[in-house]
């Protein structure tokens, strides 16, 4: 049994940080900045959105040979979560001789910097583009910068930077994390729950407060299960790209947070049989690979959802279970007919994912109760599937709306067709009356008008802040109506 | 014209021995992909340090009860250690730049939503915020005025109208063979420096303060700091290394912020940082004015304009700021690079219970040429002409040719006397092969039947000088050591432009020495004193000519040490590659004396070996209450070709290609002007396209931070976006006969927006007139395309 701590421990170059008496919101940037003096990471919005703040944060691969890079929002993350984990700032790259890493000396060489206010974090993205991808696609770097804002250059150097760094040898791309392994093992978090002498499962704080208030990280379902009967109003935490927002914007802090990021059961995908089950904290950038050649329009929305940092920490039941109207990714798993899988202590169900809004921002999820998994339809023969999200931005915008449809193509018929928007209503929702418009017909007989009609009949016209009722409907409809034109051609225009 | 096609073709004929010309790194480059260069927040703190959060007006217009504020419950918040408003003031409450009716901290009255009101102390960052946002502010709300179309119709204004009226466009439009009339607008931007707005305030001995802040402006700092409290200049020491970007918004804005630190920091007696988050920053600070533009205008056949009538309306917010000049801009920049022989125009300046809309990037030169721009595509539109026919048929011409001497002179009077924009429309069109795009455009226009494409040629001329003329001076300070290394400091700030590279290179050739000799130290109050802020892209100039003043002087002093040494005329010696040496001699001990040496032996001879240098703009006249005479020193010029692809179902715009010739005169940094130009032209398609401010009916902006308000990112960007440097040298002596660069390349965007336009037109076979304001966001595009459809 380990000892009940109020400490963090991580890596951090070779040596391993033990943060002490932090808050349980305490962000890895303000940790970074104001106790460990790494000033190198900047805050430029604290929401996620910028990426000035952008770090890596390494785990042990499952091999326990090498480290695992993830690029996140430090201004995002709440320090208790990098327990067991290791992390690189733009001051890690740097050679003990002085000399820079490639992607460093490259945005020298190409004049990619001009206030530099962005720079490390750029640097740290690109950093975490090469580890994996050592000859990226200008659409390969483009996506690593989508979360990264620079108002100075205009980009083009900072994408010849990248282009220019990836021409030296693989290796030299690399991070050099051979102090970090040894100590990642030393520090590795409990697999198995701590028992008391009755048998009960004692959760152990990583961070608590003398007023009992604490950060916990499961590692097992057990555990997290067993901690929300006890605790039903717990904040659970997953990428933290809503909770990070309302502690940094709102000053929120809540009196228990659960992070979900240890807990085995909930990082696996089984993709046995007709469906993938998707762990609950199973992350987009996973969820992407996954549906990438079954799902192409799905696997486009999540790469739009948001920047590489968010997508690596952002989750399907995040996502759905914060239930924001313009959640991207429901529409998407609505139309493929997705069901989401609830826990409450030793007792499960499974609910369709539409029926699993009651409001806006309401479900069905009754106090300590948990999404565990989410339960993907593999694509069945004969059927199609689309989606487009509309918004001012292309990468990492919300949505004015983003329309999704599955559908079969019987006998020059469109049959079984489900169609799901999000930025309509309250909740993202299926569009049943605009599903019979097209029910049983060929795509040539769908008339607009019809469509309108439904859409009248299904939703109430509001104007908001990303765009008007007439400009939402009329696309709305639009996007069905390309959908079923492509049907018949597909991708006749592609861009 | 046999156009060079590359920078590396267009590079200036570098003397070896020269730093200018040379496309050096910016010079802390390093320090930037290390994360080891210093901004305000990174400096070290002093122990003791408190800091600041302000307490926000929550309505667009009140009267505040009392102070406004519950002082005791805000001091009962956990960690608070002090509270001030405006009655704690104990000098002048303003943070206006030109007009003082800007109060720091609001008194009486709250006059937009998101005018501060109070500051809150804390122990740390945390606590000040929690406190100031959780503050129940005590007003009585009043009505608000807060459109363009308010503000007009209850002749709220700022400041009275001005205008122009040139020979006589009532008579001209009237017996026009061609008559058009319209409205357009342009919208507001967020200058979204990605450093946010801070100072870091710390109390000296004696009743002094220093204020470390990101600011373009540190005069401007020092001065009303010491207004406010009551001290004189010379006690208050503004300091910046670096900003994390500006354009514009931290030339007056800074000071909102910069003056609450200060009174907090001077009554505690403690050091106190002050640096907002990125919501209150967009909530605090002003906007890019956006501008409704009523036009009327007769044409004849070719499409040439021969009288227009433009009545011009800004929103500028609650109090005056840089209002004035900005509209003047406005005003001076309606002719673009067009001769418009008969024209009145009219410029309204709103008061509206906003955010102070204050300087960036163009500073009304954008919006003006916005509205010329609107008016010569719906000419071309109308007559069925390429619009770039039409806007060759209205360019500025020489009178020799023309047969009229007023047709190279502006309706402000002045005689432009380095026209280019001809040529440079000449270049591009060559080397962006237009006509031939314009074809593959319309053969694709053709096929597609959903997806269009549009193309569009836009030039640009841009007056370099303030146009407030005494601005126009520029100061700097060299040191040199006895190691032979220089120090170098001037009034400008650096913000990412690469001033202090550029100035290295400017003051490395004026002693005729490396560049690796230079420091180019921040900009501290106390050794330029009185330096206008950096802006109107006069840092180059004003500074770069104070420095070759300065070295004049010194190059002066040590030709005679030389002379000395090498027993000849001080006339005879020149500094040339580390040397001076006597001219016409090379390479010989006997001819030449290292500079090392020279210096060393200076100091023995007891020489000064430091100077300071000064410089103020000659050649410039003008009124700025007529709005008449010689504003600028000289014009900038360029030109855009951009081609986009639009989607007619859902309004989604791609931007396909960008071809550029820009005039930058002879380039002291060819890398850096590049990085100019290419990020200026990015900034502007964001203005014009995906950057959109959004309000609700009580004044609340919603849009303040990036995840509401889309800045263009990385994607955004095409693959083919080429940039040639128009092969010239600046008419005038600027230093290197280069030309500013910061503001001018972001008009090459108004191509992105015309280029839309275009594509809208496409849509409905090019048989309608285009109706759409900016930004054309995906939803203007549908829906006017939709117009467009029904005709």
């Amino acid at each position: 049994m380990s000892e009940v701590t109020n400490t963090v421990r991580f890596v951090l170059d070779g040596r391993i940080v033990e943060a002490q008496g932090e808050r349980r919101t305490t962000t890895v940037l303000d940790y970074l900045r104001e106790q460990l003096h790494r000033t190198g990471t900047k805050e430029g919005c604290a929401e996620g959105d910028c990426g000035a703040c952008v770090v890596l944060v390494g785990e042990l691969n499952a091999a326990g040979t090498g480290v695992n890079y993830l690029p996140v929002n430090s201004c995002l993350q709440l320090l208790p979560t990098l327990d067991g984990k290791s992390i690189k700032t733009v001051e890690s790259l740097k050679n003990p001789d002085g000399t820079l890493h490639p992607v460093q000396q490259a945005m020298v060489g190409c004049h990619g910097s001009q206030c530099g206010f962005c720079t490390p974090g750029i640097v740290m993205s690109l950093t975490g583009l090469v580890q994996t991808v050592t000859s990226p696609s200008r659409c390969q770097i483009n996506d690593a910068l989508s979360g990264n804002l620079c108002r100075c250059t205009g980009y083009k150097p900072i994408v010849d930077a990248t282009l220019k760094a990836c021409e030296v040898p693989a290796a030299s791309l690399k991070l050099d994390d051979h102090a970090d392994l040894p100590l990642l093992k030393e520090i590795r978090r409990a697999t198995a729950p701590t028992y008391d002498l009755e048998g009960g499962i004692v959760v152990q704080p990583v961070v608590r407060t003398r007023k009992g208030s604490e950060f916990v990280s499961p590692a097992t379902l057990g555990e997290l299960s067993a901690y929300l009967l006890e605790h039903p109003q717990a904040t659970l935490l997953a990428g933290s790209t809503e909770i990070g927002l309302q502690v940094n914007k709102q000053f929120t802090r809540p009196e228990h947070i659960v992070y979900l990021g240890h807990v085995a059961e909930l990082k696996r995908v089984d993709s046995k049989g007709a469906v993938w089950r998707i762990g609950a904290a199973v992350s987009l950038t996973t969820v992407e690979q996954l549906v990438t050649q079954d799902y192409p329009d799905f696997a486009e929305v999540l790469r739009r959802f948001g920047s590489p940092p968010i997508r690596s920490t952002a989750t399907l039941a995040g996502n759905i279970a914060n239930g924001s109207p313009i959640g991207d990714t429901m529409p998407c798993l609505m139309a493929l007919g997705t069901t989401v899988h609830l826990r409450r202590g030793d007792k499960t169900r499974a609910v369709a994912l539409d029926k699993f809004y009651t409001g806006q921002k309401k479900t069905v999820l009754q106090p300590g109760e948990f999404i565990e998994a989410v339960e993907l339809p593999k694509p069945k023969a004969g059927q199609h599937f689309r989606a487009h999200k509309i918004s001012k931005r292309f990468d990492q915008d919300i949505s004015a709306t983003c329309c999704a449809m599955a559908y079969e193509l019987v006998g020059g018929k469109l049959k079984n067709v489900k169609l799901a928007y999000n930025g309509l209503a309250p909740s993202p929702c299926r569009a049943p009356q605009l599903e019979a418009v097209m029910e049983g017909k060929a795509p040539t007989e769908v008339r607009a008008a019809d469509l309108d009609a439904a859409i009248a009949a299904s939703f109430t016209a509001r104007d908001g802040l990303r765009a008007t009722w007439a400009y939402r409907s009329l696309v709305a409809r639009n996007l069905v109506m390309q959908f079923v034109e492509e049907s018949v051609e597909p991708q006749t225009e592609a861009a | 014209m046999n156009a060079p096609t590359t920078l590396k073709e267009l590079m200036p004929a570098t003397d070896p021995g020269l730093q200018q010309g040379r496309e050096l790194a910016h010079e802390s480059a390093h320090l930037h992909v290390t994360g080891a260069a210093v901004y305000t927040d990174d400096i070290p703190e002093l122990r003791g340090t408190l800091y600041a959060a302000l307490v926000l007006s929550p309505v667009a217009h009140g009267e505040l009860i009392g102070e406004g504020i519950d002082r005791a419950a805000l001091l009962a918040q956990h960690g608070v250690v002090a509270v001030f408003t405006a009655k704690d003031i104990p000098g002048e409450n303003n943070c206006g730049p030109i007009i003082h009716d800007d109060p720091f901290l609001a008194a009486g009255k709250v006059e937009f939503l998101g005018q501060a009101i109070a500051v809150v102390v804390a122990r740390n960052m945390l606590y000040a915020r929690e406190a100031a946002k959780k503050a129940q502010v005590q007003v009585k709300e009043l009505p608000a005025i807060l459109s363009i179309d308010d503000a007009m119709a209850q002749k709220s204004f700022i400041m009275p109208p001005k205008g122009i009226t040139r020979g006589t466009p009532a008579e001209a439009i009237a017996l026009a063979p061609h008559k058009l009339k319209g409205r357009t607008e342009c919208g507001q931007q967020e200058q979204f420096y990605l450093e946010g707005q801070i100072t870091y305030a710390v109390p000296r001995e004696d009743g002094q303060l220093t204020l470390y802040c990101s600011t373009q402006h540190p005069d401007g700092n020092q001065r009303e700091a010491a207004a406010a409290l009551n001290l004189s200049t010379k006690d208050v020491e503004v300091i910046c290394r670096r900003m994390g970007g500006a354009f514009g918004g931290k030339e007056g804005n800074a000071s909102i912020f910069s003056q609450s630190a200060a009174l907090a920091a001077f009554k505690l007696q403690k050091p106190v940082k002050l640096r907002v988050n990125r919501d209150d920053d967009m909530m605090i600070t002003g906007k890019r004015h956006d501008f409704r533009i009523d036009y009327e205008a007769g044409y004849d056949d070719q499409g040439r304009i021969l009288g227009i009538d433009v009545v011009l309306a800004s929103r500028c917010g609650y109090s005056t700021d840089f209002s004035g000049p900005v509209n003047d801009r406005a005003v001076l920049h309606i002719d673009n690079c067009y001769y418009l022989p008969n024209l009145s125009i009219v410029s309204h300046r709103c008061k509206t219970n906003m955010q102070s809309a204050t300087a960036f990037r163009g500073f009304g030169g954008p919006q003006g040429m916005f509205g010329i721009e609107t008016v010569i595509e719906q000419i071309a539109n109308t007559l069925g002409k390429d619009p770039l026919e039409v806007r060759r048929a209205n360019l500025y011409q020489d009178p020799a040719v023309s047969g009229n001497p007023a047709t190279m002179t502006t309706q402000y009077n002045q005689l432009i006397e380095d026209f280019i924009a001809d040529k440079v429309m000449d270049q591009l069109e060559t080397e962006s092969a237009y006509l031939a795009r314009r074809q593959s455009v319309n053969s694709y226009n053709k096929e597609s039947k959903y997806k269009k494409r549009g193309l569009a040629l836009v030039p640009l001329k841009f007056g370099i000088s303030f146009t407030a003329t005494m601005l126009n001076q520029g100061g700097a300070l060299l040191n040199i050591y006895q190691d032979g290394s220089v120090s170098v400091n001037h009034g400008g700030t650096e913000m990412g432009q690469g001033l202090n590279t550029k100035m290295a290179q400017v003051a490395a050739d004026g002693l005729g020495i490396p560049v690796s000799f230079m420091r180019v130290t921040g900009t501290d109050t106390q050794k330029v004193p009185n330096a206008s802020a950096t802006a109107a892209s006069s840092g180059a100039d004003i500074n770069g000519a104070a420095i070759n003043n300065a070295c004049d002087q010194m190059r002066a002093r040590l030709a005679e040490v030389a002379a000395r040494k090498l027993s000849c005329e001080p006339s005879a010696i020149e500094f040339v590659a580390g040397y001076a040496r006597i001219l016409g001699h090379n390479g010989q001990n006997t001819s030449q004396i290292a500079w090392k040496d020279l210096v060393k032996q200076a100091w023995l001879d007891r020489v000064g070996l430091s100077v300071t240098g000064f410089y103020m703009t000659p050649d410039i006249k003008y009124d700025f209450q007529t709005l008449q005479g010689k504003a600028f020193y000289y014009f900038c010029y360029g030109a855009a070709v951009t081609e986009v692809e639009i989607d007619t179902r859902t309004g989604e715009w791609w931007l396909k290609a960008v071809d550029i010739v820009h005039d930058v005169g002879r380039s002291i940094n060819p890398a850096i002007d590049l990085g100019q130009i290419e990020g200026a032209y990015v900034q502007g398609m964001g203005w014009l396209t995906m950057e959109e401010c959004v309000w609700d009916k009580k004044g609340k902006l919603l849009t303040h931070g990036p995840s509401t308000y889309k800045i263009p990112v990385a994607s955004d960007i095409p693959e083919h976006f080429k940039v040639s440097m128009f092969d010239g040298e600046n008419f005038r002596p600027t230093p290197f006969k280069s030309k500013a660069t910061g503001e001018p390349p972001l008009m090459l965007a108004l191509s992105t927006y015309f280029a839309i336009r275009d594509a809208v037109a496409a849509s409905a076979g090019h048989k309608t007139v285009v109706h759409m304001d900016a930004p054309a966001t995906p939803e203007r595009i549908l829906m006017a395309c939709e117009k467009a459809k029904r005709g």
